[in-house]
């Protein structure tokens, strides 16, 4: 953990006090290689709202936000990040410095789309939206991923132009080769979960783990830090595990202590989950590849978990409960996160014990922890 | 006693989509298709021989928990799903679902997962129109829907069959801008409800039908003799995909509202200007959606403030779709623009379920009062 709060810190460091032009980025299916190749800081609205809702400062800012006008029905990430923008921008976390450019994939969401029209406007900064079409089944329609393919080009001369400098080969290359080593190394780190007992939780260590994987992709401190972790993973003696669960949905940030200890108690195991794929997904072997720089990361931007139709989600599940063996299936649904838990109670995987919860991401009134221990309770007594 | 428009739209509400849809099949022994809002090109279904039906909402008559739509999204989401699996729009063969938002997209997987056997589908439309490749992209979305509908109905929409079926949606869409102006201009003559009643009333009927409704309620207010009714002049915002209960419009109009624009029902005015009908058909819609995108976020905002300015709108009344995150982002954007322009202005947040609405009057009746309007 320490290693991984130095990188963070460093991020936000680089942030603040570095140099060179920044771009704002979403989470879901972003080409930060790109930008990256060229020079920019690349900053992550959405990764700070949830250090905010992590940090238990989200609800303040929430509430900030819902008294200009946002509704309590809008995602929490959008309403904490407004919240913050309304204090003067200062977080827990110092001065976020302004974009240069926004960048907006619309694979996670089209919330996000909405989030950078206002960021844009606020910093009267240009928006570039990529659009990447959602996949139906399987792999994406090679008209749709031409149409990604084509428009990361154009993006390439935006950068060019706004960073000065342009995007060498070379240092594409360089860049498209880290993500792929680091790729590589935590999908080692996430199937170490197949032993049994699984010296690693998919879900409740996961969700820190992949945060280098998120905010540094395609840096050499990235790959470090999933080497060491690796290591780290490997050397472990696997504790006793009871039950071994596949998880679907984001964790509630705000009380992720309360929600973690409810599993722990049963000696529930984490074996594999979809949350970590809310950035792109490298199931069947896919890395970014820095012999096919645009396409891979056109490819990327497409195979992120929310813009895959619910039945093609439903199959992963599936596969995920049979490779890690699981015995439980758990489906989180939070409210502020619609392309996530809209359908998502469609997700039942037959003849697998399913546990439904609601509650939120980033916003803590959603949050009714004895409620929700009673269902955890029912559950895992019921199954045992 | 009731003037000839006031007929005209009367015979809107008469029958039920159910009861149209499932005389059209009868009628024809064709297929019937759902088109959730906002973008489905319907003239590609009608060029096919398929009836595209309309989603326009309406009240989430059975609660369905396994549906897996959950309660914190709209009633349009919720009631096409619910209604689709066992209400009045079961008797639909298929849905097609733009992935205009994060609801919509997921709701194409959840209808397949509940409708085996029926057409599910999700058009793709552009949200980079400025990309140079955007063009052949949604030519190609669009082919490929042309294909799965064409399948589907057993009849290939040939380009010689879209051209015309482009030729009748200009002329639904002509007839519909006309509408428009009259209100712009003369609010009195013609009232948003009756309009809202009359541009919906072609959800369920093939287009040329809908055409010949609306020449008749044209030459009806050609004819009508309405005096000139006062009131005060304001523009509805924040409605393009689930509208509200045509009550909720009449209440505001006998609050003392003159609705002389509104944002209703896009997706049978999305275009400013006819389609071409000559050339590649597919290629001239395709050009149409991406000249017409529908502005957001701070540029809806601008163009907000100049529709109020041309209109001589005195205030707006944005009425929003209880849980609709698209347009609740919008909104503060949107309020702070009229804000910042000195445009009073009324927020409602309604759905389909609506049926009481006299806390709406109450609060129109307050708006509208002089104090708010001359200070
Ligand atoms: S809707 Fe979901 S994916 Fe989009 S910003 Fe909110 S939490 Fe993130
Ligand atoms: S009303 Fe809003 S949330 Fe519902 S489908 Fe339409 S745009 Fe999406």
């Amino acid at each position: 953990m320490t290693a991984l709060k130095r990188l963070m810190a460093d991020w936000y460091r680089d942030l603040s006090e570095g140099e060179g032009p920044v771009v704002y980025l979403p989470v879901g299916g972003n080409v930060a290689e790109l930008p990256r190749a060229c020079g920019f800081r690349v900053f992550f609205p959405e990764v700070n709202a949830l250090q905010c809702a992590l940090r238990k400062v989200a609800g303040e800012f929430i509430l900030r936000a819902e008294e200009q006008g946002y509704s309590p029905d809008v995602c929490g990430y959008v309403k904490s990040d407004m919240g913050l923008a309304a204090s003067g921008g200062s977080g827990p976390f110092g001065t976020i410095p302004k974009p240069d450019i926004l960048l907006c994939t619309t694979s996670g969401c089209s919330t996000t789309l909405k989030w950078f029209e206002a960021l844009a406007g606020i910093h009267e900064a240009p928006l570039f939206v990529l659009d990447v079409p959602s996949v139906r089944d399987g792999a994406a329609d090679p008209h749709a991923l031409r149409y990604v393919v084509r428009q990361v080009e154009e993006l390439a001369s935006v950068l060019e132009k706004i960073g000065r400098r342009k995007p060498s080969r070379d240092r594409l290359a360089e860049t498209l080769e880290r993500s792929r080593q680091a790729e590589d190394l935590w999908m080692e780190i996430l199937d170490s979960a197949r032993a049994k007992p699984s010296p690693f939780d998919a879900f409740f260590e996961a969700v820190f783990f992949m945060a280098p994987i998120t905010v540094l992709r395609g840096t050499p401190e990235c790959v470090e830090y999933y080497r060491a972790a690796r290591e780290e993973v490997r050397g472990r003696v696997a504790e006793p595990e009871r039950r071994r669960i596949v998880v679907d949905g984001p964790p509630p940030w705000p009380h992720f202590r309360a929600f973690r200890d409810l599993f722990k108690r049963w000696g529930a195991r984490c074996v594999a989950s979809t949350y970590v794929r809310v950035g792109g997904d490298w199931d069947e072997g896919f890395r970014h590849d820095p012999s096919r720089p645009f396409e891979s990361m056109a490819e990327f931007a497409a195979r992120c978990y929310t813009n895959r139709s619910l039945p093609a989600r439903r199959a992963i599940l599936e596969r995920e409960i049979r490779r890690f063996d699981a015995d439980a299936l758990v489906i989180h649904s939070v409210r502020s996160c619609r392309p996530y838990s809209v359908g998502q109670a469609c997700l039942r995987v037959r003849d697998v014990p399913t546990l439904f919860l609601e509650s939120d991401l980033a916003d803590p009134r959603h949050f009714n922890e004895g409620e929700m221990r009673t269902r955890v309770d029912a559950f895992f007594e019921v199954a045992r | 006693m009731m003037d000839a428009l006031e007929e005209i739209v009367a015979s809107c509400g008469r029958t039920s989509v159910a009861e149209d849809v499932a005389a059209w099949k009868a009628r024809t022994g064709g297929k019937a298709v759902g088109c959730f809002p906002v973008g489905v090109p319907e003239e590609i279904l009608h060029a096919a021989g398929v009836l595209p039906v309309g989603i326009t909402g309406g009240a989430v008559t059975t609660q369905r928990a396994d549906s897996g739509v959950p309660t914190f999204t709209c009633s349009l989401a919720r009631g096409t799903i619910e209604r689709g699996l066992d209400g009045d729009l079961s008797i639909l063969d298929g849905m097609i679902f733009p992935d205009a938002c994060d609801v919509a997209r997921n709701l194409e997987g959840i209808w397949r997962e509940n409708s085996p056997g029926r057409i599910s589908e999700v058009v793709r439309l552009p949200r980079n129109p400025q990309s140079k490749h955007a063009h052949a992209f949604l030519e190609s979305e669009f082919e490929r829907l042309r294909t799965t509908v064409g399948e589907m109905s057993g009849r290939d929409a040939k380009d010689k069959d879209l051209r015309s079926s482009i030729q009748a949606y200009n002329r639904n869409r002509a007839l519909i801008r006309e509408l428009s102006r009259i209100r712009g201009e003369q609010p009195w003559r013609l009232r948003a409800t009756e309009s809202f009643l009359l541009v919906r009333a072609g959800r369920s009927v093939p287009v040329e039908e809908h055409n010949a409704l609306l020449e008749s309620a044209a030459r009806a207010i050609e004819m009508s003799g309405r005096r000139r009714r006062d009131g005060v002049r304001v523009v509805i915002e924040g409605a393009p995909c689930e509208p509200p209960p045509a009550g909720l419009i009449e209440t505001l109009e006998e609050a003392g509202c003159l609705v002389v624009e509104d944002d209703f029902l896009a997706g049978r005015r999305r275009f400013g200007a006819d389609v071409e009908a000559t050339g590649s058909p597919l290629s001239a819609l395709v050009r149409a959606v991406l000249r017409d995108v529908p502005p957001s976020g701070p540029r809806r905002a601008e163009g907000l403030i100049e529709k109020v300015r041309r209109t001589g709108a005195r205030g707006v009344v944005f009425c929003v779709a209880k849980f609709c995150e698209p347009e609740l982002l919008d909104l503060p954007l949107l309020r702070a623009a009229v804000e910042r322009g000195r445009i009073p202005h009324l927020t409602f947040e309604v759905d389909g379920g609506m049926g009481v609405f006299e806390s709406v009057r109450e609060q129109v009746e307050a708006f509208v009062e002089p104090p708010v309007f001359f200070p």
